[in-house]
């Protein structure tokens, strides 16, 4: 009896070895592109996310967007909050909301320090109240890091630090870490490391990254325009 | 003339005080009371903090001038009797600690425990100098039987440092007499308790001198042989007054007891024992104050949102320490963890040596089910809720750094939103405007120009725009600028501007990051 390989690995019970990376928890980004490099085709829930910048304001923020909007809007109460802690400059609540993310959902902290960012992003994920917690911080210790990983494996939420680009010579013990570069035609993703994946590169169309696409909204200021 | 003797125990049927009744009573009218009595012998002695060990003794004055009234359990060992002069007193303890008395301090100690008391029943009442009254009939089903509650109450006054007589009968007045004369009594039905009462000795009552020298003189010594007597002869000799406590301590009339109304805000100061600028120690000081708090607020059902720490200094004005909560809160850990963040931040000028707890308004506590499973498992075992995550970050960040946003009804680009009370606010549901940058600068940033051209490391390279923005002529701040979307060298996306009006400036306002 002849069975091709796709048969064979659709039996339920066959065990494959790229199974443990599926398994990981994920949330889907929003940009097939970067799907396709993560194990779990999406940001890893329970772990902690690294984004690195040459020059902050290159497009990270538009990044996390798609992912910040499926999670805020579940439509139920229990959705959980999104902290963030110290961004550069101020968020600005009504790009935020042309993405879809729902203003009501978001905690918004200034900290003085690396030490209380990184101290308020451990706060946030050990309450267990948070879906994802973003910080900013600059010059911190691998043992710092591990414990914000640590924090975010006792949750179910999603941690993202954002560094500045040599912050990757550093080892790290994050899950995913990325290196942003805006370029011409968009924003060139180099996925440095990628625990239960591999390595790559990907490039995200500037169209895709533009905070309100795809909404209704959108749609109507063009009509505006015109 | 005959005088027809009539005994002070009157026949069953003179027990009824109201004829037989015809309607049938509330369930509350002829639900059986049972009371119980508290009385604090050592009580002017215990209102004042003492170390371990520490003779203390309480002066004040007496008929023979002042005189040592009350000593401690220390005091007694070194020989110090009640009715010495103070001069004696030193001779036989030199380290004494001799205040005066203070009847208001007792006071305050003796609506401290009924408050205290107010735990185990919702009827407390005050019986100055020395004595509390709880009704517990209807507590012992909950506290499980009377010698449960007696243990507890007993434990729980020992814990404070009290020492305590107690008595149990169904008249206020039996039981206060009782705890008085024969500690320790338990009569729980009505029909047993002219036989423990009568047992009682007359000096043992709180009868004025007068009354019970009267009664001694006619060989009267307990209280069993006044019941004897005629009504008439025993009010019109020795007072109505009397004869009307008799009657309601056998229960004949009822009792209306004034209930404890505890106060409405918490307030509770401590001395510390000494001056103390130890982090530390301050946050082990404040402990029983926070516990105070707890117990106070579970009695009531309530919550607080605010409550106010004062450290009094002895030149210094006072530290002042508030916690702000973003939902009622009523639990002594949650204020306790909630301090320690404010405790590192904050400076002590000088030593501390009392400390002041106010709590703020009292407000319902948020009905919470607890989730068995589901929580658990959906957040992953996390214990702090989102208000307590901010009140937490607030803690160390301060109160103006921990915000929520929503959005505003407004063109101009830094108005379109503001700052809200974090996790408690809702969504104002207001339109967005669509090519807004995510990060908007506090304050526009001025370019540099060359040829008219806005420039950064180079020449901006124009994408879109512009986008004419011209709002806010009502209120002085007015603005009237042509927005452009625009690249760098970096290749970020740029939120520029050029002023409309005047020198036609460029602006860099926010990135699109």
């Amino acid at each position: 009896m002849s069975m091709d390989l796709e048969a064979l690995a659709a039996l339920p019970g066959v065990w494959r070895g790229g199974g443990a990376a599926t398994a990981l928890a994920a949330i889907a980004t929003g940009f097939t592109e970067l799907d396709d490099c993560l194990p779990g085709r999406g940001w890893p829930v329970g772990a902690l996310t690294e984004i690195c910048t040459q020059v902050p304001g290159s497009g990270e923020v538009s990044l996390v967007i798609p992912a910040l909007a499926a999670l805020s809007d579940g439509g139920t109460d229990d959705t959980g909050w999104i902290a963030w802690i110290s961004p550069p400059h101020a968020l600005y609540p009504p790009a935020l909301a042309a993405g879809g993310v729902r203003l009501s959902r978001l905690l918004m902290a200034q900290a003085a320090d690396t030490t209380d960012v990184l101290w308020g992003m451990e706060q946030a994920l050990r309450s267990g109240s948070c879906r994802a917690v973003l910080g900013w911080a600059d010059k911190t210790s691998e043992r710092s890091l591990r414990r914000l990983q640590l924090a975010a494996e006792s949750t179910r939420a999603w941690a993202v630090l954002y560094r500045p680009a040599h912050c990757l010579e550093q080892a790290s013990p994050a899950a995913l870490r990325l290196r942003l570069t805006a370029v011409a035609e968009g924003l060139e993703i180099d996925v440095r490391k990628n625990r239960g994946g591999r390595p790559g590169r990907c490039r995200i169309p500037q169209e895709a990254l533009r905070a309100d696409r795809g909404r209704p909204r959108r749609a109507e200021a063009q009509i505006v325009k015109k | 003339m005959a005088v027809r003797q009539q005994s002070l125990i009157l026949p069953e049927r003179e027990l009824c005080l109201t004829p037989e009744p015809t309607v049938p009573l509330s369930q509350h009218a002829r639900r059986p009371r049972l009371w119980l009595a508290l009385r604090l012998p050592q009580l002017p002695v215990e209102v004042f903090p003492a170390a371990a060990g520490q003779a203390l003794a309480v002066v004040a004055n007496g008929t023979g001038g002042r005189c040592v009234q009350f000593c401690n359990l220390a005091a007694r060992r070194l020989g110090l009797r009640p009715g010495l002069t103070p001069g004696a007193a030193f001779v036989l303890a030199p380290d004494l600690h001799l205040p005066e008395r203070s009847p208001w301090r007792e006071q305050r100690l003796l609506q401290r425990l009924a408050d205290w008391a107010g735990q185990y029943t919702s009827l407390v009442s005050l019986e100055p100098p020395d004595g509390l009254l709880l009704e517990i009939q209807g507590s012992l089903r909950l506290f499980g039987g009377l010698g449960r509650l007696w243990q507890l109450l007993e434990q729980g006054l020992a814990s404070r440092g009290h020492r305590v007589d107690m008595a149990v009968a169904p008249t206020a007045q039996a039981a206060l007499w009782l705890a008085r004369g024969a500690p320790g009594s338990q009569v729980e039905k009505s029909h047993m308790l002219s036989g423990v009462l009568s047992r009682l000795s007359l000096q043992r009552l709180n009868w004025p001198q007068r009354v019970v020298k009267a009664l001694d003189e006619m060989g009267l010594r307990r209280l069993g042989d006044c019941l004897r007597l005629p009504r008439e002869g025993f009010a019109r000799r020795l007072g109505v007054e009397r004869l009307a406590e008799l009657d309601r301590a056998l229960g004949r009339i009822p009792e209306a007891r004034t209930a404890w109304v505890p106060a409405s805000r918490f307030s509770r100061s401590v001395d510390l024992p000494a001056e103390c600028q130890d982090r530390e120690r301050l946050m082990h000081a404040i402990r029983p104050l926070f516990e105070q708090l707890q117990r106070y607020l579970v009695v009531r059902q309530s919550g607080v949102q605010l409550v106010e720490l004062k450290l009094r200094h002895l030149r210094a004005p006072a530290s002042s320490i508030v916690l702000r909560l973003l939902s009622p809160a009523c639990r002594a850990e949650h204020f306790q963890a909630l301090l320690g963040g404010h405790m590192e931040r904050i400076e002590l000028p000088e030593p501390v040596v009392a400390l002041t707890l106010r709590a703020g308004r009292l407000l319902p506590l948020a009905a919470v089910s607890g989730d068995l499973l589901a929580s658990r498992q959906r957040m992953g075992g996390g214990e702090l809720s989102a208000g307590r995550l901010v009140e937490c970050l607030r803690a160390r960040l301060g109160r103006r750094a921990v915000y929520g946003v929503d959005l505003q009804a407004d063109h101009r680009p830094d108005r379109a939103w503001r700052r809200v009370e974090p996790v408690t606010s809702q969504d104002s549901g207001y339109f967005a405007q669509p090519d807004r940058p995510l990060w908007l600068l506090e304050s526009p940033t001025p370019l540099r120009q060359q040829q008219g051209w806005p420039w950064q490391e180079g020449r901006l390279r124009i994408q879109a725009g512009p986008e004419r923005i011209e709002s806010g002529w009502w209120d002085g701040a007015d603005i009237s600028r042509d927005y452009y979307l625009a690249r760098n060298a970096h290749q970020q996306w740029l939120w520029i501007y050029r002023e409309r009006q005047g020198a036609r400036r460029w602006y860099l306002h926010g990135l699109f990051a």
